[in-house]
């Protein structure tokens, strides 16, 4: 069958078949079947990864060394692990400016002096040579604010915990030979594939709550591709990439879980992707309610002994699996997080005079939103390179019309379930799982709020680790809108559309800024 | 062509067509650039940076070409070139296969049916 002869049914199935499944792919020679019979839809994320893969090499080398989100504190850190098989402690204010007054050793680490050229992108790492000429190649060991002085260049991410920098370090043992430059672009490069993780995920979740509807195979992954800052995340050395990877993992078991039944084993893998997810990045703690959402309405409200036991499961095997991190933590700092620490030292980044803002506050403050959105697709290089309005909002209003179509059609369809209606067109277990993808969206949306109560530097990144769930729900919105008989057309124009958005970042702003310089 | 050959021919052929023609054309199109500062303005006393203008147009294709030498210092430069051509070509390649696989005929489904 070529061309024109097409098919064009796009049946919504209630059975948990899965985009993978076998039937779809009659091979019998190979696990995964014939290339040939394999379906579109897998064809089309094959080629969409390796599109993927040159854009992320281009990015890596792109975005000149060190310019990332904290590359240099990641960078430091990793060296710590890898070099000292340690990690680097955050120092006592009380302790430092003891150990400071009496001019003895300071506790803590520290920023290393060869990465001091790129101070420019790390935080609270002075100073500048108009102060002082000698400040030029070393940094002094403390700066004075408002009138108190505080450590100089002190390892402000000592906090996050060790899987990515373990993840890396036999990465980085094995190019140890080459420039710092050049191990930044391989370190960099190191987290293509965790990207492509990330995508293959949001491919599956959408074949386990579309199976066989192409617009969504295709949609949600390429939103994820080609949403920018993510791409970027995937192309930088940062713990962030893992923690979207483990936060995508726990929504896909999660959606198996709605779609195929929670199990004791599937209970345990949830754990697990818990557990690793808290071992990368604090932010992780936001998914414990979406676990316990997906349990308890998967199963139904009155099954408590068994959602209480699955969730004991999953709630004892994350423990297992993170607890030397955080009896880490308790030991050396008091507390859970060592935040209480940063709050200490990040003088210029949090609330010192009692004006802290609510959540609510910032959740109805248009400039923290819009500040937020500008951070979600540009400010490159700790923001330094911005985005023009015009282009953001082009990008923003279609992707606002998916989301209120999307919410609008969930709205309607368990509406129509519960009321018995024969309008109802979705199963039970797809409107679970897109509901799961709208608890997705609001819990790291509001992870990233709570934290800007304590922290003015409140990015937009706090929230990447919900990129697979905002995919696919921009798919939803995308198929409520299209016929189906222009799915096919609908799927190639948004993947257009992105590659054209992608484009334009890149030519008009990231190249022009940082290569093409006046 | 007879109706014969128009009914087997493939319409993603014209897809894919139509959007390298397009592709092409945007490749020669001017835009706007917002570029940086050669030297940072914490080396220069003084400097205000808001006072420079940072504003220009260049077309698409050549703002690519001419950054293609400042991405990563490779000895000889050339090899860098050909990486990127390389790189560029399985870019397009592999877009005109994604495009001609989202806009195949629903085959698995006639699998299914068989």
């Amino acid at each position: 069958v070529v061309g024109v002869v097409t098919v064009q049914a796009y049946p919504v199935e209630s059975s948990p078949a899965v985009l993978d499944h076998p039937s779809a792919a009659p091979g019998r020679n190979y696990p995964l079947g014939r290339w040939r019979d394999w379906p579109p839809a897998r064809k089309y994320l094959i080629a969409l990864l390796l599109i993927f893969v040159v854009k992320q090499l281009v990015t890596v080398f792109v975005m000149p060394p060190f310019t990332g989100h904290d590359e240099v504190a990641h960078f430091a850190y990793l060296r710590t692990v890898a070099d000292e098989h340690r990690i680097p402690i955050i120092p006592d204010l009380e302790e430092w400016r003891a150990s400071w007054t009496a001019r003895s050793p300071v506790p803590g680490d520290y920023l290393p002096n060869d990465l001091y050229r790129y101070r420019r992108y790390a935080l609270d790492w002075c100073c500048d040579p108009r102060d002082q000429p000698r400040y030029a190649k070393v940094p002094p060991g403390g700066m004075s604010l408002a009138g108190q002085i505080f450590p100089n260049g002190w390892q402000y991410v000592a906090n996050h915990p060790p899987l990515y920098y373990v993840l890396m370090t036999p990465v980085y043992k094995a190019i140890q030979w080459l420039s710092l430059e050049n191990q930044m672009y391989v370190l960099r490069a190191a987290a293509i594939p965790i990207g492509m993780f990330v995508i293959w995920l949001t491919y599956l979740m959408a074949g386990l709550l579309f199976p066989r509807e192409r617009l969504m195979a295709i949609v949600a992954p390429t939103f994820v591709a080609f949403q920018t800052q993510v791409s970027y995340e995937a192309a930088m050395v940062n713990n962030d990439i893992v923690l979207i990877g483990m936060f995508t993992v726990l929504a896909y078991l999660l959606v198996r879980g709605i779609r195929q039944g929670f199990t004791v084993r599937s209970s345990a893998l949830v754990g697990l992707a818990l557990g690793l997810g808290l071992l990368a990045k604090a932010s992780m703690l936001a998914a414990a309610p979406l676990v316990a959402l997906a349990i308890i309405f998967s199963l139904g409200l009155r099954q408590v002994r068994r959602w209480a036991g699955y969730g004991a499961v999953t709630v004892v095997v994350a423990a297992l699996v993170c607890w030397p991190w955080y009896a880490f933590l308790y030991r050396t700092y008091g507390n859970l997080s060592a935040l209480d620490q940063v709050k200490d030292l990040q003088y210029s980044w949090t609330y010192r005079n009692g004006n802290a803002p609510s959540m609510w506050d910032l959740f109805w403050n248009k400039d923290f939103a819009l500040f937020r959105w500008r951070e979600t697709w540009g400010e490159f290089g700790w923001r330094i390179v911005h985005l023009d309005g015009w282009l953001l909002f082009a990008i923003g209003l279609p992707l606002l019309v998916f989301a209120v179509v999307a919410l609008g059609g969930l709205i309607r369809q368990s509406w129509a379930r519960a009321a018995g209606s024969t309008s109802a067109s979705l199963s039970r277990e797809q409107v679970l799982g897109l509901w799961l993808m709208f608890a997705v969206c609001i819990v790291a949306y509001g992870a990233m709020l709570q934290f800007g109560t304590d922290f003015v530097l409140t990015q937009a990144r706090y929230y990447f680790n919900a990129v697979g769930a905002v995919g696919l729900l921009m798919a939803f919105g995308l198929r409520q809108l299209v016929p189906v008989r222009y799915h096919p057309a609908a799927a190639v124009t948004f993947l257009i559309a992105m590659m054209t958005a992608n484009l334009l970042i890149y030519t008009q702003y990231v190249i022009p800024y940082w290569h093409l310089p006046s | 062509m007879t109706m014969d050959q128009l009914r087997r021919f493939d319409r993603r052929v014209l897809w894919c067509g139509l959007i390298v023609l397009v592709a092409t054309v945007v490749a020669f199109l001017r835009v706007p650039t917002t570029h940086g500062i050669k030297v940072p303005e914490t080396q220069i006393r003084g400097l205000d940076p808001s006072l420079i203008d940072v504003s220009d147009h260049e077309r698409i294709w050549r703002v690519w070409w001419r950054a293609r030498g400042d991405l990563i210092d490779v000895d000889p430069q050339w090899l860098l070139t050909a990486g990127l051509i390389v790189l560029f070509a399985v870019f397009v390649a592999g877009t005109l296969a994604a495009i001609w696989f989202a806009l195949s005929p629903e085959r698995e489904l006639i699998a299914g049916a068989e």
